[in-house]
């Protein structure tokens, strides 16, 4: 029993021994002991290493992060990325230390950079180097085991960045990144960290020198004190790739091999394969070819071997394959994303394997294997992924937003709710009280109203500009229909020779006074027809076109506005849209496409269909046509429409049974045509006509200038840089076509054309073409100086657009979206909780409640100020539209006048010549051919008149009714400068008129005698239904004959011609025939008669 | 026909001229005793010797109406004086109406034949409405026109199967009357929900099948007066 007890506690104590501290210490200090002789070993025996390393993570777990990195090194190592990934994983899950984390990140680095993980190796790079600054700030900190990690860590985040911009071709930021280890004092603290900068520095592209001799001195410095401290100190990884780098600089193919044996010995096959590619390309320089092609061909075994290993691949790669393949094992493998494969490692390998068969003279296996590496090249292209990264990109920056908008909106509340809070009553009933009286008072404007008052303002200016125009169309109006009386004032004297001539007819005699009188009569209608002329001579130029670049599918807009009306009558109105544009008036444009429009619709029968279009005749012109489904036209109609000026309209359709003719909308639009080729050369193309359709129906048409789109104009002198790019793609595809065809010499020369001519050209994927067709072209002619020149400026172009600037940025951005986003939430809920308790103080806060009166006053008061004002806004909009409208209406109708009045003008002029020539010599026997004669000009003129007559119909009078003080006013405006005195200036008379038009009356009489007049007075008097008004112009008299044909036509005077129509109009308009005007002098002047409508004062 | 006098109010010479070449060539009956240019030139020459015949223009000096004036105050103090209208105031119907209510015997328009020795022949022979063929051509297509719509209207009631009760209901909705308000008056026996359905019953009758949907009063209404059924001549209430 005491034995058992003895022994029991020798075993207990023997027990707390080994868990006393002091054993734990010392199995720390051996893990830390073979950490860092596994660390020491990476370099010289990978299996040592691993092997050290698995003894150290067996032994403690606690220690094991040091042991994780080592195994993850092995595994790197040997190609085994999928198990370096495990012990990162690991390390990451068991470690907070930083600089344990940034071991894994660098670690991580390598990986991504040997696979060609473009995205994958910025994110690592970014996470390792926030973290290096971090440790930096706390570098003091650092303990020694800590340190030498750090140290390790730092130089190789260095190398594996300057390895990864080497590789995309950005030597700058390779070298850059070299020379931040040069600081670093690793031959002291790391040697072999030291040598692998050793061994960068010495690889080439490093060092920056006066002369190439220089660089290549300090290069094989570099080189071979690397190698002598490998070679010393053990480590074999240096070493071999110091031989290796040697062998290629001295053309050693037996250091080659040494390399080949140190790799193999080492265990990395990697290097071994690079070491046989290496070996192969010393034996191409020797031209031992078939040799060369046996080491690529273990290269390629070495890399078939990796991917069967570890991701159990039977495909494997050849050094040629005859089979067509549609995608190559290399881009399979490249696309597949559970093989990790090493892209640049097998295109190097496929680039030599294709000179040393070209050399050989295989074309089909040189070709195979260059392809091979082309499609490589291809696909490690950081934009692969672009569309990926961008739709992360744009889900992340949505989130940020949607959660900055979320602790904004809430931030904003707060702040509100505070505010709110932090008012009190009695401040704020003073405030509120305050404002609503200001508001009332008009001292205070609303933000929004004194938007609205800025936009009244302008409107009113809109307005101003607006009536102006009216004015200014409405006078020129007037002259017209002034005009068109003097037309009319023709027609009694052609009725007086009509009826002489029937006379001269039942008499069957001439007579020397029929014929006196008739010449008499012809005499006064010339008088008549020179004086119109000469009035409207007087016109044009007032009435110039407003010619401008017209959107057309905006007029068709508005045309398919009147759609119902179409409906109506059972028709549909078709328009197609357009996005032309045309050179042209638009308001006549406007009134073209409504007045064919309207003809189609009263000839279409019930269920028909108009259509509206605007087709491009040819690239300058273009035509809009309305097509109807009508009874057509016959061969006469259309004659009449496209060739002859003047016709009855009323005999257009009738042969198509119709009930009613076509009206002069026709020829109103000729005219206007007519008028646009007047205008200028631009519009020397213009036409209208008419023309029956293939089916039913008719189309009448009008073609405008068409006008280009100005982008098209802006792209001129980017044209004349094309040209030049055309010469060189076309020389580009000489040099593929002749490589097709074998002629290997000619492409060479057409390249280098191309080269010149391209000269300084954007366009990479041209030059870069080019570059590749002669490096084809050079190795197939086995010129390898040219073949390198011109491969290595294709793989550079061909990096260079890969390179994807974009992505450090997009990573940096993900990163920092990730990290704002956290901090938004934070703040988002420490802002709904303030948010809460301020709302919570609110509520319990009543006398907040007892402002409420008040605000609801003078949210009242706002209200109505915005209704005010918007409601004067609209009104000014609408008085605006409508002054537009009737503007654009009487432009439009003093432009088809003036197409009428011209017309009549050309159309009747010689006939009183010709009338008079027959009548002068005229005998018993030409009786008939005068009545003939006269009744075809009474017709012709007919016609003609009616068409005038069918525009003047339409309203241009605008009634108001003013007092007599107010009537004043406006003609005092008129008579300016002179100065009016109104000796009866009344408000309880007033008179029915047009003050445009008595404004304008008032001014032609002051045109006329302003100058002599010494004043004008007005009196006036009631009588009846008229106010008859009596308008003195002061010191002025006429004679008595005058008097008499003051406001006729004989007394040439145009202005009181028009002052007589004026008075005409209100005498038509205003249904009360019976106004006068006459004038008669007196002593103190010459007095003007003139009356207008009484109205009674209470119907203003 | 026998000698008479006759006064000329003729403004324009060249036109005078060619009047009084007409009385001297085709009525020699007629002896031309005065001519005046406007009312001042009238009067004293009427104080001085009554006319037979008063061969009167209407645009006088610029004014539409003189002549209209001219023809009532003559009418007034000369009332056996027979004036006739000589004017080329072709297009001015309300004129024409003015002028022979003020007591024109008739109207010549100057166009055409403008005077005959015939019209001037029936004037003197105490006719009244002396038309030249012009004037008659224009009057006898208002009368057409006016004598067509009431056959239209006529024939409307009968093709459109429009009874009184339909006439009265159409006539007071265009005169604004609410179907109730239609309902109460005194010459309407039906209720308002006949009165709907016979509003149901015209759009049927009135429209073709496809113009049915959407037709309210109003449509209703213009309709009726497009096919004539309702005339604004005849548009009033029965109360």
């Amino acid at each position: 029993m005491r034995n058992k007890a003895a022994w029991l506690s020798l075993v207990g104590l023997l027990w707390l021994s080994c868990c006393s501290p002091s054993s734990q210490w010392d199995n720390d200090e051996r893990v830390m002991r073979l950490n860092r002789d596994a660390y020491a070993l990476r370099y010289k025996d990978i299996k040592k290493c691993e092997h050290l390393a698995n003894k150290a993570l067996s032994i403690s777990d606690s220690m094991s992060v040091e042991a994780l990195l080592n195994l993850g090194f092995v595994c790197f190592q040997r190609m085994d990325f999928e198990g370096v990934g495990r012990f990162l994983d690991r390390v990451r899950n068991q470690s907070r230390n930083q600089v344990y984390l940034l071991c894994a990140d660098v670690m991580e680095m390598k990986v991504t950079q040997r696979t060609n993980q473009n995205a994958a190796f910025y994110r690592a790079k970014l996470r390792a180097e926030h973290r290096l600054n971090r440790i930096l700030e706390e570098y003091a900190d650092l303990n020694s085991q800590e340190l030498y990690l750090f140290i390790y860590a730092q130089s190789e985040f260095h190398i594996t960045s300057s390895t990864y911009y080497y590789y995309q071709g950005q030597d700058s930021l390779s070298v850059a990144q070299i020379r931040e280890m040069e600081d670093m004092n690793l031959q002291r603290s790391d040697t072999a960290q030291w040598l692998y900068w050793a061994y960068m520095m010495g690889s080439g592209g490093m060092i920056d020198a006066s002369s190439q001799e220089i660089v290549a001195r300090e290069e094989r410095k570099y080189m071979l004190k690397a190698y002598n401290l490998a070679k010393e100190a053990g480590y074999v990884y240096f070493e071999a790739n110091a031989i290796q780098s040697l062998a290629e600089k001295y053309g050693q193919i037996s250091m080659a091999k040494q390399a080949i044996a140190l790799f193999k010995d080492y265990g990395d096959i990697y290097q071994t394969a690079c070491a046989y590619r290496t070996l192969g390309e010393l034996q191409f320089e020797n031209g031992d070819y078939e040799a060369s092609l046996q080491s690529y061909a273990e290269a390629l075994r070495l890399v078939n071997l990796h991917h069967r290993r570890f991701y159990h691949d039977k495909d494997s790669l050849r050094l040629y394959s005859p089979a067509l393949e549609a995608v190559s094992t290399e881009v399979r493998w490249m696309k597949e994303k559970q093989v990790l494969t090493v892209p640049s490692w097998i295109a190097a390998i496929r680039l030599q394997i294709s000179k040393s068969y070209s050399a050989l003279g295989m074309k089909s296996e040189s070709d195979y294997n260059r392809n091979a590496y082309i499609d490589i090249l291809q696909h490690t292209n950081q934009n692969e992924e672009l569309e990926q990264r961008t739709e992360e990109l744009k889900h992340s920056n949505r989130r940020i937003q949607t959660e900055g908008i979320v602790a904004l909106s809430l931030f904003l509340l707060l702040l509100l709710l505070l505010y709110l809070n932090r008012r009190r009553v009695s401040s704020r009933l003073l405030e509120l009280q305050s404002e609503l009286t200001d508001l009332k008072e008009g001292r205070k404007v609303p933000a929004d109203v004194e938007v609205i008052r800025e936009q009244q303002e302008e409107l009113e200016e809109r307005l101003a500009v607006s009536q102006m125009n009216l004015t200014k169309n409405k006078v020129q109006n007037i002259e017209n229909r002034a005009r068109v009386s003097m037309v009319h004032a023709v027609v009694p004297y052609l009725d007086r020779i009509v009826g002489e001539a029937l006379r001269m007819q039942r008499d069957g005699m001439v007579g020397e006074e029929r014929r006196e009188y008739i010449l008499q009569l012809i005499a006064k209608i010339t008088d008549y027809n020179n004086l119109l002329t000469d009035w409207i001579r007087v016109q044009q130029g007032q009435l110039a076109l407003r010619m401008r670049t017209v959107e057309i599918q905006p007029l068709f807009d508005i045309v398919a506005e009147s759609r119902y009306v179409f409906l109506q009558k059972g028709l549909e109105l078709e328009i197609m849209p357009t996005p032309e544009r045309v050179k042209a008036d638009e308001a006549l444009t406007l009134f073209m496409i409504n007045t064919l429009a309207d003809n189609s619709r009263k000839f279409t029968p019930r269920g028909g269909t108009i259509r509206i279009q605007a087709t491009q005749v040819d690239e300058n012109l273009i035509e809009i046509s309305i097509s109807d489904t009508g009874v057509g036209l016959s061969d006469t109609d259309l004659e009449l429409l496209n060739h002859t000026q003047v016709y009855d309209p009323n005999e257009i359709g009738k042969g198509a049974q119709l009930q009613k003719g076509f009206g002069f909308g026709l020829a109103n639009c000729r005219g206007i045509i007519e008028k646009y080729k007047k205008h200028s050369a631009l519009f020397a193309r213009c036409q209208f006509g008419v023309r029956n359709n293939d089916g039913p129906g008719c189309t009448f048409f009008f073609r405008l200038p068409r006008v280009v789109g100005i982008f098209l104009l802006m792209l001129m002198p980017l044209v004349l840089e094309a040209k030049k790019q055309n010469e060189a793609t076309a020389l580009y595809d000489s040099v593929y076509e002749c490589n097709l065809q074998g002629r290997y010499a000619e492409a060479m020369a057409f390249g280098k054309q191309a080269l010149q001519t391209a000269g300084t050209s954007t366009d990479v994927e041209l030059i870069m073409g080019i570059h590749n067709e002669m490096a084809i072209s050079a190795l197939a002619l086995n010129n390898w100086q040219l073949y390198e020149y011109h491969n290595h400026r294709f793989t550079q172009l061909r990096k260079q657009l890969n390179q994807d600037a974009s992505l450090p940025s997009y990573v940096e951005r993900l990163a920092t979206n990730h990290r704002n986003g956290r901090m938004l939430l934070v703040l988002s809920i420490v802002f709904l909780l303030l948010l809460l308790g301020t709302l919570y103080r609110l509520l319990i806060n009543r006398k907040v409640v007892a402002g409420r009166d008040l605000r609801l006053q003078i949210n009242a008061c706002r209200e109505r100020l915005l209704t005010e004002a918007q409601q004067q806004a609209d009104a000014l909009a609408d008085q605006i539209q409508r002054s537009s409208f009737v503007e654009n209406r009487i432009y439009v109708q003093n432009q088809v006048l003036s197409n009428c009045l011209s017309t009549i003008k050309h159309e009747s002029m010689y006939y009183p010549a010709r009338i008079q020539n027959l009548v002068s010599v005229m005998q018993d026997t030409d009786i008939a051919t005068l009545n003939e004669l006269v009744n075809y000009y009474r017709k012709s003129y007919t016609i003609l008149c009616s068409q005038a007559d069918a525009v003047v119909a339409e309203p241009g009078f605008k009634r108001q009714n003013l007092t007599i003080r107010q009537l004043a006013e406006i003609i005092a405006q008129g008579v300016r400068p002179a100065t009016l005195q109104c000796l009866q200036p009344t408000e309880s008379l007033a008179v029915c008129v047009d003050p445009i038009l008595i404004q304008f009356f008032s001014a032609q009489l002051a045109n006329v005698y302003g100058k002599q007049a010494a004043g004008f007075s007005l009196q006036f008097q009631v009588e009846g239904r008229f106010a008859n008004f009596r308008l003195c112009i002061l010191g002025v008299q006429e004679s008595v004959d005058r008097l008499a044909q003051l406001f006729t036509p004989d007394s040439g005077s145009f202005p009181l011609f028009v002052a007589r129509q004026i008075i005409r109009e209100h005498d038509i308009c205003l249904g009360n025939p019976g106004l006068r005007l006459n004038a008669e002098n007196s002593p103190e002047g010459l007095v003007i008669h003139f009356s207008l409508l009484n109205t009674n004062i209470h119907k203003i | 026909m026998n000698p008479f006098n006759v006064i000329i109010v003729e403004d324009v010479k060249l036109e005078l001229k060619g009047t009084e070449e007409i009385f001297r060539s085709d009525i020699p009956e007629a002896s031309v005793i005065g001519t005046a240019q406007n009312e001042r030139e009238l009067w004293p020459l009427l104080r001085e010797q009554v006319p037979d015949l008063l061969l009167l223009d209407l645009g006088l000096g610029g004014s539409t109406t003189v002549g209209v004036d001219i023809c009532r105050q003559v009418n007034a103090n000369y009332p056996t004086v027979k004036v006739l209208v000589f004017t080329g105031e072709i297009l001015n119907e309300r004129l024409w109406v003015e002028v022979l209510a003020a007591g024109a015997v008739g109207i010549i328009l100057k166009t055409g034949e403008l005077l005959t020795r015939n019209d001037v022949q029936l004037v003197m022979d105490g006719r009244r409405l002396v038309f030249n063929e012009p004037i008659l051509e224009k009057i006898v297509a208002r009368f057409r026109h006016a004598v067509l719509e009431e056959t239209q209207q006529t024939d409307a009631m009968i093709n459109y199967d429009i009874d009184e009760f339909d006439e009265i209901y159409l006539r007071h909705l265009a005169l604004g009357y609410t179907k109730e308000m239609i309902a109460n008056l005194r010459t309407m026996p039906f209720g308002t929900k006949s009165l709907e359905k016979r509003q149901a019953d015209l759009v049927n009758r009135l429209f073709a099948e496809r113009e049915r949907s959407g037709v309210n009063a109003t449509r209703l209404v213009v309709r009726a007066f497009q096919l004539h059924i309702l005339s604004l001549d005849n548009l009033h209430a029965d109360e």
